[in-house]
């Protein structure tokens, strides 16, 4: 069978018992070598399409695209978006079998990139996915079962940082785990994942097309992407089973980039979409809180707490910073264990307290920059 | 991401409390067929760790009281020397903490739904009316940048240049675009002008019509379709948009003959037969709407449709009706009510069944049981109009038969009630005709009294939120060798604060001929002035109504001086469960503080509250 009949087949409807295409033999002859790339032999091919956008991105770009192969169900075509790295990102990939484009001059986010990709896109899913971002082995496969519900429009998975050594890729692995195995699974049961996250999720080609691709108004495109679909009614489902494992920032100057990007696209997306929001239920409520626990819970967090303590001479009061330890700790055990990780989970735990401090500071400060001052932050920075 | 601070406070104790109500969640879901083996693992899961949050908590608690009352460097460090101050530290801490996050969130949920009330939607497209994405993409084509935002230096360059040629229409078109949401004035009176020019152009005229259909000025909008129609029969966005507006602004039955009318010479257009399935629905034409959508299925498949095509196959399939009443008043007199009931579609519009029902009334001494049947009738000759009628009888066992000579003897009792509304809805009517047994207490129904009444309620809309009512009505009771009749009287005001919300103000007068010594209270004249509320929520699975009305009442005694105001107050609730499509689950509350009742009291000062549960379950 030549290459264009292959893709023919792609392009079908892939409902239930069609979700995978055993075409790996025609594909094979034509192009890739399975020593080559980490291709699992005998892994069928399912029609999806994984947009890669990278900028500078050659220390971890090659991980992201052998995972991707060693899939146990292998997407159809990977488009990485060299966004004009000067560090031979394009090169390495291009060595790695998949489809290199670059725009003619950067475009400025990650959402630009993707967007310059999507319209390239002929499979009926697409995957967005990190460049920092490895895939555990069945991954895929795991997550492409969300699609079997014709109403789910978007699927994403479980999150856990690939290196967990610095205090910040500590707290950020006891964060995920608190959040993906408690907060994100009553969400997801509620049918109303916060987000479906940007470094690892699965897209309908033309629902996404229709929407306008990968929205570049906010600094979090994830977030305004899921948002958007809720207030278009469509569904979004999270799978836990699928599991992925980005690079977290892992000093504090990389982390504090990324925290600014987050809480400044969080307050933008708010602005942007609260008045529909109040109209999705349970994501309202969801948001609601989030918006309370940014703001009011912050503020007491960061000035309340201390300034009583020292007027009341209550130096109990202090404990309210980890008074909620316990509670968090079951979730966080609840993820670990399994995992046969325990021991790390324990010994990370109380970077957690740190991480979530910086994290109130941030949020503080968007809040107050966004609202307060009417300062909109735009500039994209890298920061994992 | 993670938005906020997690673990901490109020988000924490949200999906808390989220967590332990999936498992009632999930025995909801099963009721309706819904649940799946993935879902229940997912809750077992999730409550599992809720309640290892919650035992964790606790034991935290305890261990910080135990720490605090045996550590004195604990109580040193925390600054307090008394055994009784240490003690309540963990429970400070704790109890605030709980009590502080649940009030938090108890505000946070309130004020979010309280918000939604009152901040509608600015989506107005939605993903199925596909013939509205046209519009919309056609109005972006005509006024380029003007609707996608930053919009000063477009309106300044389309002002320059209406100021040089104030009679340039495709000026003023695009800068009435631009200005649709900032000057929403000025923007139609940019679109009239455009239409004055250019009065050959139909799509002037649609693309008004649309904008006017937004501020809900559908008769201005219907009247523009129609110019338009005029100079573009054959043009879909015409003939199918006017149509839609109709819908839109409730004039079902226009509307259907809008939808047959463009259909009959375009029967391949699967999104006209779906909106025809839906006014027709709207019409409790259920056959007829499940024609049409089956119909437009057949030309394009939609995934939703199976399930709609379902839900009126069933709506208009017979169904059988248990039900199970409880009432008590302040009198002690309670009263059971058993009934089993069925009905069935005679044909589109025409629903008719019997009922059949024991009662059993009794106070502190007495006991009384009766029967009653009926048969009863829904028409609905228009989609504005509806009909109910039933005609039966109550059957009084042989102690309560005056002769006095065993046996039975049948009361009969009637019921016509008509609602009638203009096609606009700007005027509505309901008129009620009753004939029947009253049975609030074993003394009313031993003396048999009968009350044949006339209701009527004129109501009219003097805006789309406002609206006057009048009330009047005449009854006559007869009964026990005595006979009385009853006028009454009033007038109040609506506000319709959003469809499913509506707020109202009323003062009603009954006047009594004379007083009555047979069972029922008939003072000189009763006066209520009342105000109250009327909020309705449905989703797919519950549909919830809640009637609440609170005010004053006096009244006079004949021969005697006008009472002092009192207090009154009454409410309603109706819940409703959908199980599966074809079965409905109700209960129903209702009570009563008054002074006179609203129909009839058997003293005054009256409380009364009952408490109802019905099965509707359709025939496949």
């Amino acid at each position: 069978m030549c290459r264009r009949a292959a893709e023919r087949r792609l392009l079908r409807s892939p409902r239930k018992s069609e979700l995978t295409l055993n075409i790996k033999d025609e594909l094979l002859d034509d192009e890739l070598t399975t020593a080559a790339f980490g291709r699992v032999a005998d892994a069928p091919v399912v029609a999806l399409c994984v947009i890669i956008p990278a900028y500078n991105e050659a220390q971890s770009i090659a991980d992201t695209i052998r995972s991707l192969w060693a899939q146990t169900l292998v997407p159809a075509e990977i488009l990485v978006v060299d966004d004009c790295s000067t560090d031979g990102t394009g090169e390495l990939a291009g060595n790695l079998g998949v489809t290199v484009l670059r725009p003619l001059k950067n475009t400025g986010s990650k959402a630009g990139a993707q967007n310059y990709a999507l319209h390239r896109v002929r499979t009926p899913w697409v995957m967005a996915i990190d460049a920092d971002t490895v895939l555990a082995p069945d991954a895929v496969e795991k997550l492409v079962t969300a699609f079997q519900d014709d109403r789910v429009v978007a699927a994403c998975g479980f999150v856990l940082p690939r290196r967990v050594r610095t205090i910040w890729e500590r707290g950020r692995y006891i964060e995920y785990l608190f959040a993906f195995t408690f907060y994100k699974q009553v969400q997801d049961y509620f049918q109303r994942p916060l987000i479906s996250s940007g470094c690892f999720s699965v897209y309908r080609t033309d629902v996404l097309q229709a929407i306008g691709g990968w929205p570049s108004r906010t600094l979090a495109e994830d977030m305004d992407l899921t948002w958007s679909l809720y207030e278009a009614r469509h569904q979004v489902r999270f799978v836990p089973e699928a599991v992925c494992y980005p690079i977290e920032p892992h000093d504090f100057h990389y982390m504090s980039k990324q925290l600014r990007r987050w809480s400044h696209g969080f307050v933008q997306n708010l602005r942007l979409h609260w008045r529909e929001m109040l109209h999705v239920p349970f994501l309202r409520s969801a948001v609601a809180v989030a918006v309370w626990d940014a703001a009011i819970a912050s503020f007491v967090f960061l000035f309340v707490l201390p300034i009583l303590a020292i007027v009341l001479r209550a130096p109990w009061l202090l404990l309210g910073y980890a008074i909620d330890a316990p509670a968090i700790l079951v979730p966080v055990l609840a993820g670990a264990i399994p995992r046969g990780e325990t021991r790390l989970a324990l010994r990370s735990f109380p970077m957690f307290f740190i991480l979530r401090t910086l994290n109130a500071i941030f949020f503080m400060r968007a809040l107050w920059t966004e609202l307060v001052l009417g300062r909109s932050l735009r500039v994209y920075e890298k920061g994992h | 991401m993670t938005a906020g601070m997690p673990g901490a406070g109020v988000g924490g104790l949200f999906y808390l409390l989220n967590a332990l109500w999936m498992p009632i969640r999930e025995i909801w879901l099963a009721s309706q067929g819904r649940s799946s083996a993935s879902s229940r693992r997912v809750v077992r899961r999730q409550v599992s760790i809720a309640l290892g949050i919650l035992a964790s908590m606790w034991l935290a608690a305890r261990g910080l009281t135990a720490a605090f009352a045996l550590q004195p460097a604990m109580r040193s460090f925390a600054g307090f020397d008394s055994s009784v101050q240490s003690r309540e530290i963990p429970g400070l801490l704790s109890y605030a903490a709980i009590v502080g996050s649940a009030f938090s969130l108890a505000v946070i949920l309130i004020g979010v739904q309280t918000l939604r009330l009152f901040v509608p939607s600015r989506r107005v497209l939605t993903s199925s009316s596909r013939r509205h994405v046209g519009m919309f993409l056609l109005a972006i084509a005509l006024t380029g940048p003007g609707i996608a935002g930053a919009q000063a230096p477009e309106e300044a360059s389309y002002r320059a240049a209406l100021k040089e040629n104030p009679n340039d229409s495709r000026t003023s078109f695009l800068l009435a675009g631009l200005l649709e949401r900032s000057d929403p004035s000025e923007s139609e009176r940019l679109y009239r002008k455009y239409i004055t020019l250019e009065s050959g152009d139909p799509w002037g005229y649609i693309v008004l019509a649309e904008f006017l259909g937004r501020s809900a000025r559908y008769s201005d909008a219907i009247g523009l379709y129609e110019e338009a129609l005029l100079r573009a029969p054959g043009e879909r966005d015409a003939a199918y948009g006017r149509a839609r507006m109709l819908a839109r602004a409730g004039r079902t039955e226009k509307s259907i003959e809008g939808f047959e009318q463009w259909l009959r010479s375009h029967p391949a257009d699967a999104d006209a037969w779906r909106d025809l399935s839906r006014q027709l629905q709207r019409a409790g034409r259920y056959k007829s709407a499940t024609t049409a959508l089956k119909r437009a299925d057949q030309l394009v498949l939609d995934g939703e449709s199976s399930e709609r095509i379902e839900y009126l196959s069933r709506a208009s399939a017979p169904a059988i009706k248990p039900a199970f009443s409880f009432a008590r008043d302040s009198d002690g007199n309670t009263r059971t009510r058993t009934e089993l009931g069925g009905d069935f579609t005679v044909r589109d519009g025409v629903r008719t069944g019997i009922s059949f029902s024991t009662n059993r009334i009794s106070d502190l001494s007495v006991e009384h049981r009766f029967q009653d049947f009926a048969v009863h009738t829904e028409l609905r000759p228009r989609a504005t109009v509806r009909i109910n009628a039933a005609g039966g009888a109550v059957r009084l066992s042989s102690q309560l038969n005056n002769n006095g000579t065993g046996g039975s003897v049948l009361v009969p009792k009637a019921m016509v009630h008509i609602r009638a509304a203009s096609e606009s809805n700007a005027t509505r009517f309901d008129v009620r005709v009753n004939r029947t047994l009253l049975d609030a207490t074993p003394l009313l129904v031993d003396n048999r009294i009968v009350r044949t009444e006339i209701q009527t309620r004129p109501d009219f809309g003097l805006s789309r939120r406002f609206r006057l009512r009048g009330i009047g009505g005449f009854g006559r009771f007869d009964g026990a060798g005595e006979s009385n009749t009853r006028y009454t009287g009033g007038a109040g005001a609506a506000w319709t604060l959003r469809p499913s919300l509506e707020l109202s103000g009323n003062f009603t007068q009954s006047n009594y001929a004379h007083a009555s010594h047979v069972g029922y209270f008939a003072p000189e004249a009763i006066q209520t002035a009342e105000g109250s509320s009327y909020l309705e929520f449905e989703n797919e699975v519950a549909v919830v109504a809640l009637d609440l009305g609170a005010g004053a009442q006096r009244f006079k005694e004949h021969g005697s001086i006008v009472g002092p105001w009192r207090p009154a107050w009454r409410s309603y609730a109706l819940v409703s469960f959908r199980l599966r499509s074809h079965a409905d689950l109700a209960f129903e509350l209702d009570t009563y503080n008054t002074q006179a009742g609203p129909a009839i009291a058997p003293v005054s000062g009256w409380r009364y509250a009952s408490a109802s549960t019905s099965f509707r379950w359709r025939l496949p």
